[in-house]
């Protein structure tokens, strides 16, 4: 029996955390539907013929230097025997609900931390299963038999060492981090590896020396909090293998801050047409999940990434929370107005923040109320039709196609991406 | 190569113990045999669930089926051909 398994520590029962990540993801559930693509360099992407990213790369497709975010055209090129395949996100949410319901079963505490990636607090229910390295491997072991997928698993005694523990063997690899681990296995690593150290932090910090994590370890925290203000201090708890954060289960997550969507053009464009049309498919987007989760915010804010990739963010906050695509689509608009530079966007985004959670938009002024409350009943039965019949079953007219001419011409523009916002032909 | 197809399709399938079991297909006139269901998944349109399996079929190729439980429809999303 190793020391984690021994689950006593200073005398005192431990933390045990473990963190699960996935390997390639989304590519190893598109390997695991179609096994002849297994060992081929796969890619999955937002879409084929637009100008997005890798989203997940199979270990082959790294070899070749892409990662996820590598846009397609570089990865096209680099790896022209690459596999490329348009992501199906409902299939790879569907999966994340399967691993979670499996880790669920092995202890209640589970923290989806994002898509692909979970942390499990087993400190608990470790005993039941002949200690932690025991677990992982039978958890490894349902993961694979019920799914066909690997994922590599951290074993520490806090949420950082469970994290740095799955990133040390990849794929499919098992590692314990424990606290008495950090000097030996932590410390000597590059800085860059440190969870929480980004590229600009590593390389001030290279500036400055500290190469390895033993090294970031060693330097004090008022040091680095001259340097990097508030997290300072907690890079050099970090370094020292330090965290108190809990595992947070779905029911224990803090309200969310702000609901956004945004939209990569398939190519620039100047033609407010079709950027209003755009930001109607984003707004209404952004409308239904805040009625969906009860939310009304005050600041409607839009994002324009220019053909330079260049950007502008500005806001607008509103005295009243909103939840309305209308209301949202029309400050909308009146801010990408105000945006006085007039060059081909590539991107747009639009959020709400400044959240009200339980609530929905209210009056705008005393004269136009009887307006708005007849809309929002309108609305409201818009919403109970897409809950029964789907996202595609009401949309609105602006954004349905005319004709397969259009289709062809304009398609483009079209964000497929708002997903519930699929622009059927309309009949003739 | 991949390629959409979106057809509704005949599936023999078996419905036991609450799970779904698509045996065989008629596709382009031709009865295929389900060697495998690779994977399978479950999605929602509006309050309708939709269940996606991956099959083998054939030699290696790959066919991605749906049964649609508010149409009542099985629907051949796209094919693989090896």
């Amino acid at each position: 029996m190793n020391r984690a398994d021994a689950g006593i520590h200073d005398g005192r029962k431990r933390r045990i955390i473990f963190h699960i990540d996935m390997d390639a993801f989304f590519a190893s559930v598109e390997q695991v539907c179609d096994p002849a693509l297994q060992g081929k360099p796969v890619m999955v992407c937002g879409g084929l013929d637009k100008r997005t990213v890798v989203a997940a790369a199979a270990y082959p497709a790294r070899e070749y230097g892409i990662r996820s975010g590598t846009p397609l055209a570089v990865a096209r090129v680099k790896c022209p025997d690459g596999v490329f395949i348009e992501g199906d996100p409902e299939k790879y949410v569907y999966t994340c609900l399967r691993l979670n319901m499996i880790f669920e079963d092995f202890s209640p505490i589970v923290e989806r931390y994002s898509i692909d990636e979970s942390f499990i607090d087993v400190t608990d229910s470790v005993h039941l299963f002949g200690g932690p390295v025991e677990m992982a491997r039978r958890i490894k072991r349902r993961v694979r038999d019920e799914l066909g997928l690997t994922r590599s698993l951290g074993i520490g005694g806090n949420k950082l060492l469970a994290k740095m523990g799955s990133k040390l063997e990849k794929p499919d690899g098992l590692t314990v981090i424990m606290e008495e681990d950090v000097a030996a296995k932590l410390h000597p690593l590059p800085v860059g590896k440190l969870f929480g150290v980004g590229g600009r932090t590593e390389r001030k910090l290279r500036m400055l020396g500290v190469e390895t994590i033993g090294q970031l370890a060693c330097q004090s925290e008022r040091r680095l909090q001259q340097l990097f203000g508030v997290t300072g201090p907690m890079l050099a708890r970090a370094a020292n293998g330090i965290d108190d954060s809990p595992v947070i289960t779905d029911v224990e997550q803090p309200p969310v801050k702000s609901v956004g969507n945004g939209y990569t053009l398939n190519r620039d464009t100047r033609d407010r047409e079709v950027l209003d049309r755009v930001l109607l498919a984003l707004c209404a987007k952004v409308g239904r999940r805040l009625r969906k989760g009860r939310h009304a915010g005050r600041t409607v804010t839009v994002k324009v990434r220019f053909f330079d990739f260049t950007s502008i963010t500005r806001g607008r906050t509103e005295e009243q929370p909103l939840d309305l695509d209308k209301e949202i689509y029309e400050i909308s608009r009146d801010i990408l107005d105000r945006i006085a530079r007039r060059d081909a966007i590539r991107m747009l985004g639009v959020s709400v923040s400044n959240l009200i959670h339980g609530s929905r938009s209210r009056q705008r002024s005393l004269f136009d109320h009887v307006y708005w409350n007849k809309y929002r009943k309108a609305i409201g039965a818009v919403d109970s039709v897409r809950d029964r019949y789907g996202e595609r079953s009401l949309v609105w007219g602006r954004l349905v196609r005319r004709s397969r001419r259009e289709a062809t011409d304009d398609d483009a523009e079209r964000p497929k991406a708002v997903s519930g916002f699929l622009y059927p032909e309309a009949k003739r | 190569m991949v390629q959409d197809v979106n057809e509704t399709i005949d599936v023999l399938s078996i419905f036991r113990d609450g799970r779904i079991q698509p045996v065989r297909f008629k596709w382009g006139g031709r009865t295929l045999k389900v060697s495998r269901i690779a994977y399978s998944w479950v999605t929602k349109d509006g309050a309708h669930p939709q269940y996606h399996f991956s099959l083998l079929a054939g030699s290696r190729d790959v066919y991605e089926v749906v049964f649609d439980t508010f149409k009542m429809i099985w629907l051949l999303a796209r094919v693989h051909l090896q």
